[in-house]
């Protein structure tokens, strides 16, 4: 067996193991699919405003299909691995994971990437739907696809690593659930979740671009709605890539480091 | 007391001078406490392991006893890479635990009696298949060591059911097949018969000493139940306190802390106080239940002589339960440190009065 084989059937058995625990949790999934509604109230809010003229270039129409995408986007990069590390290392929980000769962020990757299989039907057809109804049409050109594609999963990189690392952080403190929340506050207004970075004040979009933030959700809906031309586009891979490695990197050193500070409580 | 050599070459588990400190976080209860707690942080370093040292040899099963909080678990943590050591050097087959290497992981596994690696939501063959995958064992190969486990462990009907529907008996049977799928060479098992019935016990006992015989794996495991430890082991590790009181055979701690064996006599009528003690220690006499202690080596001659002197109607021979010189072993302990703590506090007290 070669080591890609190996690699393979690890992933695939590990992403399969998750499927079928996700499979269980269908319900679940769906109660948390509503829970993050937040752009979908916004976008009714957005509509009422832009009743009497459009604010600020955005008619109703582009508010709700600005909205709808930010609505799919959080929906496919939504991650909540804090929570599983924050239990995991508080309660001993992570020791038959470390007995493992393989590193436990797979387990994890394998389980949100599952999440995911789950729920993108389930999402797919109110977004489509309400598209539809909205009467937003999208270019859906190869470029505008493929660049939403690419920027979606430099998106989840980005939140999953800066979750894991800040999860992480259990090994030396139990408030790194509080230390999360506010990042996600943050985040909510940067990210363009609660309204698009184009009607931010023009001091705030001159930073923004340099921080992590526009490229959760605000740069993959523009893309998907056609409103980035190839440079910008180029330029979004390479800030969202930088990043995301410095997630990636950052997390893994503070594994390295954390772990050995773990007491492997229980039993 | 025996003491084994330390550590010797051939050893496949070899610890030196093991220390482990647990840093805890004091809280005191309530809300004050909480608050105090969090402008203030006090700490206390918990010794949990001190000073460790002992080797093991490939193939053997080694017991570890001790009262609760000994350490025990602790050590099993540290030989398995889940804990860092504070002080001190650990091999377990040439590796060191802590670096978990791949090779390492492969080559062991830790059994604890409590939720393990089984997904509960799921049936338990689905965890093996990971497992399968994990640790790259080729199908052919799944198959034959499944098919082992489920003979010796009776699974069958077991390994389809949703886990968190599997008693607790026959989840710990599920855990230690998951465990022992990529056949490790070495098993830390901490516990395995924890509140299991007896049936299972006995199971699960005659199962690690098959495993055992069959691969010529290397057996750690700590356990309550002395009949676990008699049973599969010959050599047993007492730790207390952290520190290791005693390493050696079963028998010989038999004989250095039991120098004795009982002498039990059931009676046809009632004899005189005097008359048993003349014979030995009498170590319970109910109603005509008489049970002497005797030095080993006069046994023969005392119960020749009672048989001679008394209404002796049954006789029997037996050696000082085990579990009775293990409590025996940590009562000494506990003694001796209470003397130490007195004789401190006796000190501190002088040296306070010197001073007023
Ligand atoms: N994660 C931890 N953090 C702080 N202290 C700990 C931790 N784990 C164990 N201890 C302490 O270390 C000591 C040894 O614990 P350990 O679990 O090794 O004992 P044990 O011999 O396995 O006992 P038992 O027979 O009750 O299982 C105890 O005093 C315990 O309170
Ligand atoms: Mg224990």
């Amino acid at each position: 067996m070669t080591a890609l084989g190996a690699n393979w059937r690890k992933g695939r058995a590990l992403f399969v193991h998750a499927f079928a625990s996700m499979t269980e949790y269908r319900a679940e999934i769906v109660i948390w699919m509503i829970s993050g509604s937040l752009p979908l109230v916004m976008m009714a809010m957005w509509i009422g405003l832009a009743a009497d003229g459009p604010v600020g270039g955005y008619g109703a129409a582009d508010f709700a299909a600005y909205f709808l995408v930010v609505f799919l986007v959080r929906q496919l990069t939504v991650v909540w691995v804090i929570w599983e590390l924050d239990r995991e290392i508080r309660l001993g929980e992570l020791s038959p994971k470390l007995l493992r000769p393989i590193d436990p962020l797979w387990g994890h990757v394998a389980d949100n990437l599952a999440e995911k299989a789950v729920r993108l039907p389930l999402v797919l057809v109110p977004v489509v739907a309400g598209l539809w109804w909205a009467g937003a049409r999208l270019p859906l050109t190869f470029e505008s696809l493929a660049g939403f594609g690419l920027l979606v999963m430099g998106a989840w990189v980005i939140k999953f690593f800066q979750q894991y690392a800040t999860g992480l952080l259990t090994f030396w403190t139990d408030q790194a659930v509080g230390l999360e929340r506010v990042w996600f506050s943050v985040s909510m207004v940067l990210s363009g979740a609660l309204a698009p970075l184009d009607l931010f004040p023009e001091a705030v979009r001159g930073v923004l671009p340099y921080t992590p933030f526009p490229y959760l959700v605000d740069v993959p809906v523009q893309a998907l709605l056609g409103r980035l031309g190839g440079a910008e586009l180029l330029q979004a891979f390479a800030v969202q890539g930088a990043w995301g490695l410095a997630f990636v990197v950052g997390s893994r050193w503070m594994w390295r480091h954390g772990i050995r500070r773990y007491g492997a409580v229980g039993a | 007391m025996r003491w084994r050599p330390r550590a010797s070459l051939g050893d496949v588990i070899r610890v030196d001078g093991l220390r482990k400190v647990y840093r805890v976080h004091e809280k005191e209860a309530g809300l004050r406490g909480s608050i105090r707690a969090f402008v203030d942080r006090r700490y206390r370093d918990v010794v949990a392991v001190d000073d460790v040292t002992f080797g093991v040899a490939p193939g053997e099963v080694v017991g570890f006893l001790g009262p609760n909080g000994a350490g025990k678990t602790t050590t099993l943590k540290v030989l398995s890479g889940l804990l860092h050591p504070s002080g001190g050097t650990v091999r377990v087959a040439g590796f060191e635990p802590r670096r978990r290497e791949g090779a390492f992981l492969r080559g062991i596994t830790l059994v604890m009696g409590q939720k393990q690696q089984l997904s509960w939501d799921l049936a338990a063959v689905d965890s093996f298949l990971v497992n399968q995958a994990v640790y790259e064992i080729p199908d052919a190969v799944y198959r034959e060591r499944l098919g082992e486990l489920t003979e010796m462990l009776s699974l069958d009907g077991l390994l389809r059911k949703q886990v968190r529907k599997l008693s607790l008996g026959e989840r710990m049977k599920c855990e230690l097949a998951a465990a022992l799928l990529h056949r490790p060479d070495v098993l830390f098992l901490d516990e395995p018969t924890i509140g299991l019935d007896v049936t299972m016990q006995q199971q699960v006992r005659r199962f690690v000493a098959d495993y055992n015989a069959r691969h010529g794996a290397t057996v750690v495991l700590t356990s309550h139940y002395m009949a676990d430890v008699t049973a599969l082991a010959r050599r047993i590790l007492v730790i207390d306190h952290g520190r290791l009181v005693f390493d050696g055979d079963l028998s010989a701690l038999v004989e250095a802390r039991a120098p004795e064996k009982r002498l039990r006599l059931s009676l046809s009528e009632r004899v005189d106080r005097a008359d048993l003690a003349a014979l030995g220690r009498v170590h319970a006499a109910e109603g005509l239940e008489i049970e002497l202690g005797v030095p080993r080596a006069d046994v023969a001659r005392v119960a020749a002589a009672a048989l001679a002197r008394l209404p002796v109607v049954d006789v029997a021979i037996e050696d000082v339960p085990v579990e009775d010189i293990v409590a025996d072993l940590f009562a000494q302990g506990r003694a001796a440190r209470a003397a130490d703590a007195v004789r401190a506090a006796h000190e501190a007290g002088a040296a306070a009065g010197g001073r007023g």
